[in-house]
Protein backbone atom coordinates (compact mmCIF):
# COMPACT_ATOMS: atom_id res chain seq x y z
CA UNK A 1 0.00 0.00 0.00
CA UNK A 2 1.66 3.38 -0.96
CA UNK A 3 1.96 6.13 1.70
CA UNK A 4 -0.94 8.07 0.69
CA UNK A 5 -3.44 5.17 0.67
CA UNK A 6 -3.05 4.88 4.78
CA UNK A 7 -6.17 6.08 6.24
CA UNK A 8 -5.98 9.66 8.01
CA UNK A 9 -7.55 7.54 10.99
CA UNK A 10 -5.02 4.53 11.12
CA UNK A 11 -2.19 7.72 11.52
CA UNK A 12 -4.46 9.76 13.74
CA UNK A 13 -4.70 7.01 16.37
CA UNK A 14 -1.20 6.00 15.60
CA UNK A 15 -0.29 9.75 16.22
CA UNK A 16 -2.48 9.45 19.18
CA UNK A 17 0.01 6.22 20.69
CA UNK A 18 -2.59 3.71 20.19
CA UNK A 19 -0.79 0.08 19.92
CA UNK A 20 -3.22 -0.85 17.55
CA UNK A 21 -2.76 1.53 15.00
CA UNK A 22 0.86 1.97 15.64
CA UNK A 23 0.93 -1.51 14.66
CA UNK A 24 -1.18 -1.57 11.64
CA UNK A 25 0.67 1.58 10.56
CA UNK A 26 4.18 -0.32 10.38
CA UNK A 27 2.57 -3.36 8.84
CA UNK A 28 0.92 -0.88 6.32
CA UNK A 29 4.19 1.32 5.41
CA UNK A 30 6.72 -1.75 5.50
CA UNK A 31 7.09 -3.08 2.27
CA UNK A 32 7.09 -0.17 0.70
CA UNK A 33 9.57 1.24 3.26
CA UNK A 34 11.61 -1.48 2.47
CA UNK A 35 11.54 -1.09 -1.42
CA UNK A 36 12.34 2.11 -1.28
CA UNK A 37 15.04 1.70 1.17
CA UNK A 38 16.42 -1.43 -0.95
CA UNK A 39 16.55 0.89 -4.06
CA UNK A 40 18.26 3.41 -1.89
CA UNK A 41 20.94 1.14 -0.36
CA UNK A 42 21.05 -1.67 -2.95
CA UNK A 43 21.10 -4.68 -0.24
CA UNK A 44 19.09 -6.95 1.89
CA UNK A 45 20.64 -6.48 4.93
CA UNK A 46 21.14 -3.09 5.09
CA UNK A 47 17.48 -2.35 3.82
CA UNK A 48 16.26 -3.94 6.73
CA UNK A 49 18.62 -2.69 9.33
CA UNK A 50 17.71 0.66 8.05
CA UNK A 51 13.80 -0.32 7.92
CA UNK A 52 13.57 -1.32 11.52
CA UNK A 53 15.31 2.05 12.61
CA UNK A 54 12.71 3.62 10.47
CA UNK A 55 9.87 1.81 11.93
CA UNK A 56 11.22 2.84 15.30
CA UNK A 57 11.77 6.60 14.54
CA UNK A 58 8.75 7.17 12.77
CA UNK A 59 6.83 5.49 16.08
CA UNK A 60 8.85 7.72 18.33
CA UNK A 61 8.76 11.05 16.00
CA UNK A 62 4.39 10.82 14.95
CA UNK A 63 3.26 12.28 17.94
CA UNK A 64 5.23 15.77 16.65
CA UNK A 65 3.82 15.80 13.24
CA UNK A 66 1.42 17.88 13.29
CA UNK A 67 -0.37 17.85 9.89
CA UNK A 68 -1.43 14.26 9.10
CA UNK A 69 -1.72 15.06 5.53
CA UNK A 70 1.53 15.71 5.22
CA UNK A 71 2.18 12.04 6.38
CA UNK A 72 3.55 10.35 2.87
CA UNK A 73 6.62 12.64 2.32
CA UNK A 74 7.24 13.04 6.18
CA UNK A 75 8.18 9.23 5.98
CA UNK A 76 9.33 9.58 2.83
CA UNK A 77 12.08 11.94 4.23
CA UNK A 78 12.96 10.10 6.84
CA UNK A 79 13.58 6.84 4.96
CA UNK A 80 15.73 8.44 2.60
CA UNK A 81 17.71 10.45 5.77
CA UNK A 82 17.74 7.12 7.66
CA UNK A 83 19.40 5.49 4.10
CA UNK A 84 22.06 7.86 4.11
CA UNK A 85 23.23 7.45 8.02
CA UNK A 86 23.29 3.64 7.25
CA UNK A 87 25.19 3.66 4.10
CA UNK A 88 27.90 5.56 6.31
CA UNK A 89 27.84 3.37 8.55
CA UNK A 90 27.93 -0.06 6.72
CA UNK A 91 30.10 -2.47 6.34
CA UNK A 92 28.96 -4.91 3.93
CA UNK A 93 29.82 -4.86 0.41
CA UNK A 94 28.08 -1.95 -1.45
CA UNK A 95 26.51 -5.17 -4.18
CA UNK A 96 25.63 -8.84 -3.44
CA UNK A 97 25.88 -10.12 -6.16
CA UNK A 98 24.76 -13.03 -5.27
CA UNK A 99 21.43 -11.17 -3.68
CA UNK A 100 20.73 -10.93 -7.52
CA UNK A 101 17.50 -12.95 -9.01
CA UNK A 102 18.49 -13.37 -12.91
CA UNK A 103 14.72 -14.56 -13.15
CA UNK A 104 13.64 -11.60 -12.18
CA UNK A 105 16.36 -9.14 -13.96
CA UNK A 106 15.26 -10.84 -16.96
CA UNK A 107 11.62 -10.73 -16.63
CA UNK A 108 12.37 -6.70 -15.61
CA UNK A 109 14.90 -6.05 -18.49
CA UNK A 110 12.53 -7.52 -21.14
CA UNK A 111 8.76 -8.01 -19.55
CA UNK A 112 7.30 -7.61 -22.79
CA UNK A 113 9.64 -9.96 -24.90
CA UNK A 114 7.90 -12.89 -26.60
CA UNK A 115 11.20 -15.34 -26.65
CA UNK A 116 12.95 -15.53 -23.36
CA UNK A 117 16.51 -14.78 -23.06
CA UNK A 118 20.10 -16.94 -24.48
CA UNK A 119 22.12 -17.74 -21.27
CA UNK A 120 24.49 -15.12 -23.05
CA UNK A 121 22.33 -12.34 -23.11
CA UNK A 122 20.76 -12.95 -19.35
CA UNK A 123 24.53 -13.09 -17.77
CA UNK A 124 25.23 -9.65 -19.73
CA UNK A 125 22.21 -8.10 -18.17
CA UNK A 126 23.14 -9.51 -14.89
CA UNK A 127 26.46 -8.01 -14.90
CA UNK A 128 25.09 -4.68 -16.17
CA UNK A 129 22.50 -4.96 -13.66
CA UNK A 130 25.36 -5.47 -11.10
CA UNK A 131 27.86 -2.49 -12.42
CA UNK A 132 24.10 -0.11 -12.36
CA UNK A 133 23.42 -1.23 -8.73
CA UNK A 134 27.53 -0.40 -8.02
CA UNK A 135 27.14 2.86 -9.76
CA UNK A 136 24.17 3.79 -8.25
CA UNK A 137 24.72 3.02 -4.74
CA UNK A 138 28.34 5.36 -4.89
CA UNK A 139 26.41 7.84 -6.33
CA UNK A 140 26.72 10.81 -3.69
CA UNK A 141 23.21 11.23 -1.14
CA UNK A 142 21.58 13.91 -3.33
CA UNK A 143 22.09 12.26 -6.69
CA UNK A 144 21.17 8.84 -5.63
CA UNK A 145 18.05 9.95 -3.74
CA UNK A 146 16.78 11.67 -7.01
CA UNK A 147 17.37 9.29 -9.24
CA UNK A 148 15.59 6.94 -7.23
CA UNK A 149 12.87 8.35 -5.97
CA UNK A 150 12.41 9.60 -9.36
CA UNK A 151 12.85 6.91 -11.49
CA UNK A 152 11.83 4.16 -9.68
CA UNK A 153 9.12 5.54 -7.12
CA UNK A 154 8.31 7.38 -9.72
CA UNK A 155 7.62 10.59 -8.01
CA UNK A 156 7.09 14.18 -9.56
CA UNK A 157 9.99 16.56 -9.45
CA UNK A 158 7.98 18.60 -6.98
CA UNK A 159 7.57 15.71 -4.73
CA UNK A 160 10.91 14.82 -4.97
CA UNK A 161 12.16 18.13 -4.45
CA UNK A 162 9.90 18.37 -1.35
CA UNK A 163 11.40 15.29 0.08
CA UNK A 164 14.45 16.15 -0.27
CA UNK A 165 13.44 20.10 0.72
CA UNK A 166 15.41 20.94 -2.09
CA UNK A 167 14.21 23.55 -5.27
CA UNK A 168 13.23 22.18 -8.41
CA UNK A 169 15.94 23.26 -10.24
CA UNK A 170 18.09 22.04 -8.30
CA UNK A 171 16.48 18.22 -8.16
CA UNK A 172 16.67 18.10 -12.02
CA UNK A 173 20.55 18.65 -11.43
CA UNK A 174 21.02 15.70 -9.79
CA UNK A 175 18.93 14.06 -11.38
CA UNK A 176 21.00 14.59 -14.55
CA UNK A 177 24.29 14.02 -12.86
CA UNK A 178 23.03 10.60 -11.28
CA UNK A 179 21.99 9.46 -15.11
CA UNK A 180 25.64 10.87 -16.51
CA UNK A 181 27.73 8.94 -13.87
CA UNK A 182 25.60 5.46 -13.84
CA UNK A 183 26.29 6.02 -17.89
CA UNK A 184 29.77 6.78 -17.62
CA UNK A 185 30.51 3.43 -14.76
CA UNK A 186 28.52 2.04 -17.64
CA UNK A 187 30.76 3.19 -20.72
CA UNK A 188 33.51 2.43 -18.70
CA UNK A 189 32.63 -1.57 -17.80
CA UNK A 190 32.54 -1.59 -21.67
CA UNK A 191 28.81 -1.79 -21.88
CA UNK A 192 27.84 1.09 -24.76
CA UNK A 193 24.49 2.64 -24.77
CA UNK A 194 23.70 -0.77 -27.21
CA UNK A 195 23.58 -2.73 -24.40
CA UNK A 196 21.42 -0.71 -22.45
CA UNK A 197 18.59 -0.81 -25.49
CA UNK A 198 19.26 -4.00 -26.54
CA UNK A 199 18.84 -4.77 -23.20
CA UNK A 200 15.73 -3.32 -23.17
CA UNK A 201 14.52 -3.56 -27.14
CA UNK A 202 15.11 -7.43 -27.42
CA UNK B 1 19.76 21.40 -33.82
CA UNK B 2 16.19 22.34 -33.63
CA UNK B 3 14.63 20.27 -36.29
CA UNK B 4 11.07 20.80 -35.08
CA UNK B 5 9.73 24.32 -35.42
CA UNK B 6 9.04 26.77 -32.60
CA UNK B 7 10.99 24.55 -29.97
CA UNK B 8 14.10 23.71 -29.61
CA UNK B 9 16.15 20.18 -28.03
CA UNK B 10 16.49 22.00 -24.76
CA UNK B 11 12.77 22.85 -24.44
CA UNK B 12 12.36 18.89 -25.60
CA UNK B 13 15.25 17.75 -23.13
CA UNK B 14 13.54 19.79 -20.72
CA UNK B 15 10.29 18.27 -20.65
CA UNK B 16 11.54 14.75 -21.75
CA UNK B 17 10.85 12.96 -18.54
CA UNK B 18 7.30 14.62 -18.06
CA UNK B 19 6.96 13.21 -21.98
CA UNK B 20 7.63 9.90 -20.93
CA UNK B 21 4.58 10.20 -17.97
CA UNK B 22 2.55 11.66 -20.44
CA UNK B 23 1.82 14.68 -17.57
CA UNK B 24 2.02 17.31 -20.50
CA UNK B 25 -0.85 18.74 -22.04
CA UNK B 26 -1.93 17.55 -25.70
CA UNK B 27 -0.31 19.56 -27.58
CA UNK B 28 3.12 19.81 -25.81
CA UNK B 29 2.92 16.19 -26.11
CA UNK B 30 1.90 16.15 -30.01
CA UNK B 31 4.85 19.09 -30.28
CA UNK B 32 7.65 17.29 -28.95
CA UNK B 33 6.63 13.79 -30.11
CA UNK B 34 6.99 15.40 -33.85
CA UNK B 35 10.80 16.79 -32.75
CA UNK B 36 11.96 13.47 -31.27
CA UNK B 37 10.67 12.36 -34.94
CA UNK B 38 12.77 14.59 -36.72
CA UNK B 39 15.71 14.92 -34.35
CA UNK B 40 17.73 11.71 -33.66
CA UNK B 41 19.64 13.01 -30.76
CA UNK B 42 16.62 14.24 -28.70
CA UNK B 43 15.30 10.40 -29.61
CA UNK B 44 18.32 8.63 -28.36
CA UNK B 45 17.97 10.21 -25.24
CA UNK B 46 14.94 9.32 -24.79
CA UNK B 47 15.45 5.95 -25.41
CA UNK B 48 18.54 5.92 -22.67
CA UNK B 49 16.81 7.17 -20.52
CA UNK B 50 14.25 4.99 -20.40
CA UNK B 51 16.53 1.86 -20.61
CA UNK B 52 18.31 2.78 -18.15
CA UNK B 53 15.49 2.86 -15.90
CA UNK B 54 14.37 -0.14 -16.76
CA UNK B 55 17.95 -1.78 -16.36
CA UNK B 56 17.49 0.01 -12.59
CA UNK B 57 14.23 -1.45 -11.01
CA UNK B 58 16.22 -4.95 -12.78
CA UNK B 59 18.93 -4.57 -10.75
CA UNK B 60 17.45 -4.33 -7.64
CA UNK B 61 18.65 -7.18 -5.47
CA UNK B 62 16.32 -9.64 -4.58
CA UNK B 63 14.36 -8.56 -1.37
CA UNK B 64 11.93 -10.11 1.36
CA UNK B 65 8.23 -9.65 2.08
CA UNK B 66 8.06 -7.46 5.29
CA UNK B 67 5.00 -9.02 6.60
CA UNK B 68 5.97 -9.07 10.15
CA UNK B 69 7.14 -6.30 12.74
CA UNK B 70 10.62 -6.76 14.30
CA UNK B 71 11.08 -6.97 18.01
CA UNK B 72 12.58 -4.13 18.27
CA UNK B 73 9.56 -2.07 16.76
CA UNK B 74 7.40 -4.13 19.20
CA UNK B 75 9.35 -2.52 21.62
CA UNK B 76 9.22 0.77 20.25
CA UNK B 77 5.06 0.46 20.03
CA UNK B 78 5.23 -0.60 24.06
CA UNK B 79 7.31 2.00 24.77
CA UNK B 80 5.15 4.79 22.77
CA UNK B 81 1.90 3.53 23.89
CA UNK B 82 2.91 3.29 27.63
CA UNK B 83 4.59 6.82 27.52
CA UNK B 84 1.40 8.36 26.02
CA UNK B 85 -0.54 6.73 29.03
CA UNK B 86 1.81 8.31 31.41
CA UNK B 87 1.50 11.49 29.85
CA UNK B 88 -2.23 11.27 29.82
CA UNK B 89 -2.10 10.56 33.59
CA UNK B 90 0.09 13.22 34.40
CA UNK B 91 -1.79 15.75 32.95
CA UNK B 92 -5.04 14.57 35.24
CA UNK B 93 -2.90 14.67 38.32
CA UNK B 94 -1.39 18.13 37.38
CA UNK B 95 -4.49 19.77 36.74
CA UNK B 96 -6.12 19.84 39.59
CA UNK B 97 -2.86 21.43 41.68
CA UNK B 98 -2.23 23.93 38.56
CA UNK B 99 -6.01 25.15 38.62
CA UNK B 100 -5.54 25.55 42.62
CA UNK B 101 -2.44 27.44 42.29
CA UNK B 102 -3.59 29.83 39.50
CA UNK B 103 -7.12 30.46 41.88
CA UNK B 104 -4.57 31.27 44.82
CA UNK B 105 -2.52 33.79 43.02
CA UNK B 106 -5.20 35.47 41.28
CA UNK B 107 -6.91 35.89 44.83
CA UNK B 108 -3.82 37.24 46.02
CA UNK B 109 -3.44 39.76 42.77
CA UNK B 110 -6.96 41.13 43.54
CA UNK B 111 -6.32 41.59 47.42
CA UNK B 112 -2.83 43.23 47.00
CA UNK B 113 -4.79 45.83 44.00
CA UNK B 114 -7.07 46.91 46.17
CA UNK B 115 -4.74 47.44 49.59
CA UNK B 116 -2.60 49.34 47.00
CA UNK B 117 -5.43 51.14 44.82
CA UNK B 118 -4.74 54.52 44.34
CA UNK B 119 -8.14 55.73 44.65
CA UNK B 120 -8.23 53.99 48.06
CA UNK B 121 -5.39 55.58 49.64
CA UNK B 122 -6.37 59.07 48.34
CA UNK B 123 -9.24 58.37 49.76
CA UNK B 124 -7.57 57.71 53.20
CA UNK B 125 -5.10 60.93 52.56
CA UNK B 126 -8.34 63.05 52.72
CA UNK B 127 -9.27 61.52 55.64
CA UNK B 128 -6.55 61.67 57.52
CA UNK B 129 -5.91 64.98 56.16
CA UNK B 130 -9.44 66.36 57.34
CA UNK B 131 -8.77 64.80 61.05
CA UNK B 132 -5.53 66.31 61.26
CA UNK B 133 -6.84 70.07 60.92
CA UNK B 134 -7.87 70.40 64.11
CA UNK B 135 -4.53 69.10 65.46
CA UNK B 136 -2.25 70.66 63.94
CA UNK B 137 -2.19 73.88 66.08
CA UNK B 138 -1.20 71.85 68.77
CA UNK B 139 1.34 70.46 67.05
CA UNK B 140 3.07 73.58 66.47
CA UNK B 141 5.69 72.65 69.50
CA UNK B 142 6.80 69.98 67.27
CA UNK B 143 9.71 71.09 65.02
CA UNK B 144 7.49 70.23 61.83
CA UNK B 145 3.82 71.52 60.77
CA UNK B 146 1.91 72.15 58.17
CA UNK B 147 -0.76 74.57 56.82
CA UNK B 148 -3.17 74.61 54.71
CA UNK B 149 -3.83 77.57 51.86
CA UNK B 150 -3.68 81.09 53.42
CA UNK B 151 -6.61 82.55 52.97
CA UNK B 152 -5.55 85.94 53.58
CA UNK B 153 -2.73 85.97 50.76
CA UNK B 154 -5.64 85.05 48.50
CA UNK B 155 -7.16 88.16 49.63
CA UNK B 156 -3.99 90.26 48.43
CA UNK B 157 -4.07 88.87 45.10
CA UNK B 158 -1.14 86.42 46.15
CA UNK B 159 -2.59 82.97 46.82
CA UNK B 160 -0.79 80.73 48.58
CA UNK B 161 0.30 77.12 47.37
CA UNK B 162 -1.15 74.44 49.58
CA UNK B 163 1.41 72.98 51.74
CA UNK B 164 4.73 75.08 53.17
CA UNK B 165 7.18 73.22 55.43
CA UNK B 166 8.73 75.58 58.37
CA UNK B 167 11.26 74.22 60.77
CA UNK B 168 11.23 75.46 64.11
CA UNK B 169 14.96 76.18 63.88
CA UNK B 170 14.11 78.71 61.38
CA UNK B 171 11.76 80.58 64.04
CA UNK B 172 14.61 80.25 66.28
CA UNK B 173 17.01 82.37 63.70
CA UNK B 174 14.28 84.54 62.63
CA UNK B 175 13.64 85.59 66.19
CA UNK B 176 17.57 86.63 66.55
CA UNK B 177 16.90 89.13 63.52
CA UNK B 178 13.91 90.17 64.81
CA UNK B 179 15.16 90.79 68.11
CA UNK B 180 18.63 92.52 65.99
CA UNK B 181 18.94 96.35 66.31
CA UNK B 182 20.10 96.18 62.74
CA UNK B 183 16.88 94.84 61.62
CA UNK B 184 14.50 97.37 63.34
CA UNK B 185 16.35 99.53 62.22
CA UNK B 186 16.51 98.57 58.53
CA UNK B 187 12.31 98.01 59.19
CA UNK B 188 11.50 101.59 60.56
CA UNK B 189 13.50 103.13 56.97
CA UNK B 190 13.74 100.49 54.19
CA UNK B 191 10.57 99.43 52.28
CA UNK B 192 10.10 96.55 51.25
CA UNK B 193 11.62 94.35 48.66
CA UNK B 194 11.74 90.65 48.19
CA UNK B 195 15.11 89.79 49.61
CA UNK B 196 15.87 86.56 47.52
CA UNK B 197 19.61 85.77 47.35
CA UNK B 198 19.52 84.61 43.54
CA UNK B 199 21.41 86.53 41.46
CA UNK B 200 18.87 87.51 38.53
CA UNK B 201 19.95 84.57 35.21
CA UNK B 202 20.83 86.39 31.65
CA UNK B 203 16.86 85.91 31.14
CA UNK B 204 15.89 87.88 33.52
CA UNK B 205 16.86 91.53 31.06
CA UNK B 206 13.15 91.58 29.85
CA UNK B 207 11.78 91.28 33.16
CA UNK B 208 13.80 93.91 34.60
CA UNK B 209 12.67 96.35 32.18
CA UNK B 210 9.72 95.67 32.60
CA UNK B 211 9.82 96.23 36.03
CA UNK B 212 6.96 95.78 38.84
CA UNK B 213 4.64 97.08 35.57
CA UNK B 214 5.48 94.13 33.40
CA UNK B 215 3.84 91.28 36.59
CA UNK B 216 0.60 91.59 34.83
CA UNK B 217 -1.16 88.75 36.74
CA UNK B 218 -0.93 87.77 40.43
CA UNK B 219 1.76 85.71 41.37
CA UNK B 220 0.26 82.37 43.03
CA UNK B 221 2.53 81.97 45.66
CA UNK B 222 2.43 79.91 48.77
CA UNK B 223 5.15 80.94 51.51
CA UNK B 224 5.41 80.40 54.60
CA UNK B 225 6.34 82.81 57.34
CA UNK B 226 8.45 81.59 60.38
CA UNK B 227 8.23 84.80 62.29
CA UNK B 228 7.12 87.92 62.07
CA UNK B 229 6.55 90.46 64.03
CA UNK B 230 2.66 91.88 63.89
CA UNK B 231 3.81 95.54 63.95
CA UNK B 232 6.28 95.43 62.40
CA UNK B 233 6.42 96.10 58.39
CA UNK B 234 7.20 93.35 56.16
CA UNK B 235 10.28 95.30 54.85
CA UNK B 236 11.81 95.25 58.06
CA UNK B 237 11.67 91.83 58.49
CA UNK B 238 13.13 91.18 55.49
CA UNK B 239 15.85 93.63 55.44
CA UNK B 240 15.11 96.10 52.78
CA UNK B 241 16.64 98.61 52.16
CA UNK B 242 15.81 100.72 48.89
CA UNK B 243 12.16 102.17 48.62
CA UNK B 244 12.37 102.40 44.98
CA UNK B 245 12.64 98.74 44.47
CA UNK B 246 9.46 97.49 47.10
CA UNK B 247 6.99 96.16 44.83
CA UNK B 248 3.31 97.29 45.32
CA UNK B 249 1.62 95.14 47.84
CA UNK B 250 -0.07 93.61 45.22
CA UNK B 251 2.73 92.56 43.15
CA UNK B 252 5.93 92.38 45.04
CA UNK B 253 7.97 90.07 42.41
CA UNK B 254 8.22 90.83 38.92
CA UNK B 255 6.90 87.73 37.32
CA UNK B 256 5.97 87.69 33.48
CA UNK B 257 3.93 84.81 32.75
CA UNK B 258 2.18 81.95 34.32
CA UNK B 259 4.99 79.49 35.54
CA UNK B 260 5.17 76.87 38.26
CA UNK B 261 8.37 77.17 40.51
CA UNK B 262 9.44 75.77 43.33
CA UNK B 263 11.93 77.84 45.70
CA UNK B 264 13.54 77.80 49.24
CA UNK B 265 14.71 81.45 50.66
CA UNK B 266 16.88 81.75 53.23
CA UNK B 267 15.11 84.76 54.19
CA UNK B 268 11.52 86.22 55.14
CA UNK B 269 8.64 86.70 52.54
CA UNK B 270 7.46 89.21 50.69
CA UNK B 271 6.22 91.97 51.82
CA UNK B 272 2.71 91.29 51.17
CA UNK B 273 2.64 88.16 52.51
CA UNK B 274 0.60 88.74 55.74
CA UNK B 275 1.15 87.38 59.57
CA UNK B 276 -1.03 85.08 59.27
CA UNK B 277 -2.68 85.89 63.16
CA UNK B 278 -1.56 86.17 66.82
CA UNK B 279 -1.68 82.86 67.45
CA UNK B 280 1.02 81.74 65.07
CA UNK B 281 3.34 84.60 66.15
CA UNK B 282 2.80 83.07 69.53
CA UNK B 283 3.85 79.97 68.46
CA UNK B 284 6.43 81.32 66.75
CA UNK B 285 8.08 83.27 69.75
CA UNK B 286 7.61 79.92 71.96
CA UNK B 287 9.70 78.38 69.13
CA UNK B 288 12.16 81.25 69.40
CA UNK B 289 12.57 80.69 72.88
CA UNK B 290 13.16 76.79 72.65
CA UNK B 291 15.65 77.60 69.97
CA UNK B 292 18.07 80.29 70.83
CA UNK B 293 20.64 79.50 68.64
CA UNK B 294 20.14 79.08 65.55
CA UNK B 295 22.38 78.40 62.81
CA UNK B 296 23.64 81.70 61.61
CA UNK B 297 24.33 80.02 57.78
CA UNK B 298 22.70 82.04 55.44
CA UNK B 299 21.28 79.60 52.70
CA UNK B 300 19.18 80.41 49.35
CA UNK B 301 17.92 77.71 47.72
CA UNK B 302 15.91 77.54 44.33
CA UNK B 303 14.12 75.51 42.57
CA UNK B 304 12.59 76.41 39.40
CA UNK B 305 10.65 74.22 37.02
CA UNK B 306 10.83 76.32 34.25
CA UNK B 307 12.69 79.25 32.98
CA UNK B 308 11.24 81.93 34.94
CA UNK B 309 12.67 85.34 35.24
CA UNK B 310 12.26 87.50 37.91
CA UNK B 311 13.58 90.76 39.49
CA UNK B 312 14.84 90.08 43.05
CA UNK B 313 16.62 91.95 44.76
CA UNK B 314 19.60 90.14 46.69
CA UNK B 315 21.89 93.09 48.14
CA UNK B 316 19.39 93.09 50.84
CA UNK B 317 19.94 89.86 51.56
CA UNK B 318 23.25 90.22 52.92
CA UNK B 319 22.46 92.70 55.62
CA UNK B 320 19.25 90.52 56.60
CA UNK B 321 19.32 88.52 59.89
CA UNK B 322 20.57 84.99 60.47
CA UNK B 323 19.31 82.53 58.36
CA UNK B 324 15.76 82.38 57.96
CA UNK B 325 14.81 79.77 55.37
CA UNK B 326 11.60 79.80 54.28
CA UNK B 327 10.75 77.28 52.14
CA UNK B 328 7.44 77.46 50.09
CA UNK B 329 6.10 76.93 46.34
CA UNK B 330 5.18 79.52 44.32
CA UNK B 331 3.05 79.12 41.33
CA UNK B 332 4.18 82.68 39.09
CA UNK B 333 2.84 83.54 35.79
CA UNK B 334 4.70 81.79 33.26
CA UNK B 335 7.49 83.28 31.97
CA UNK B 336 8.39 84.97 35.51
CA UNK B 337 11.68 85.27 36.46
CA UNK B 338 13.51 85.17 39.65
Amino acid sequence: MRFEEIPISTRERAREGQADALESLCLLVQPDAYAVLLSLLRNHEDASDALQESMVRMIRFLPHLRDLNAFPGWLMRLLVNQAAVTYKHRSRPVVDITSLDPSAAQNAVAPTASAPLSPRRAAENHEMAAIINEAISHLPERQKAAIVLFEMEQLSIRKVAEIMELTDGAVKFHLHEARKNVRLALQEAGIANAALFEGTQT
Amino acid sequence: MSPGRGITCTHVLDLLDDYRRGKLLPGQQQAIADHLQRCPECQAELELREAMARQMVAALPAGELQTRLSPSVHAAITGATRGERERTQRKTSTLLPMMLTAAALIITVVAVFQVRNPLTLTKEATIAASAEKPVASEQRDSNLFIREDNMEAKKMDQPLAQTSIVRSEQAGALKDSISSDKKEVAAAEAPAVLPLAMPPPATAAPAEKEGIQGYGQPAVMSRRMSAASAGEPRGAALGMQDSAQMPAPEAPVAMDAASEAVFSVDAAPPAQAPVQNAQQQRTLAGAVAEQQKAAPEHRVRFHAKTATTATLSTSTLATTAPAQETTGTAVAPEGASY
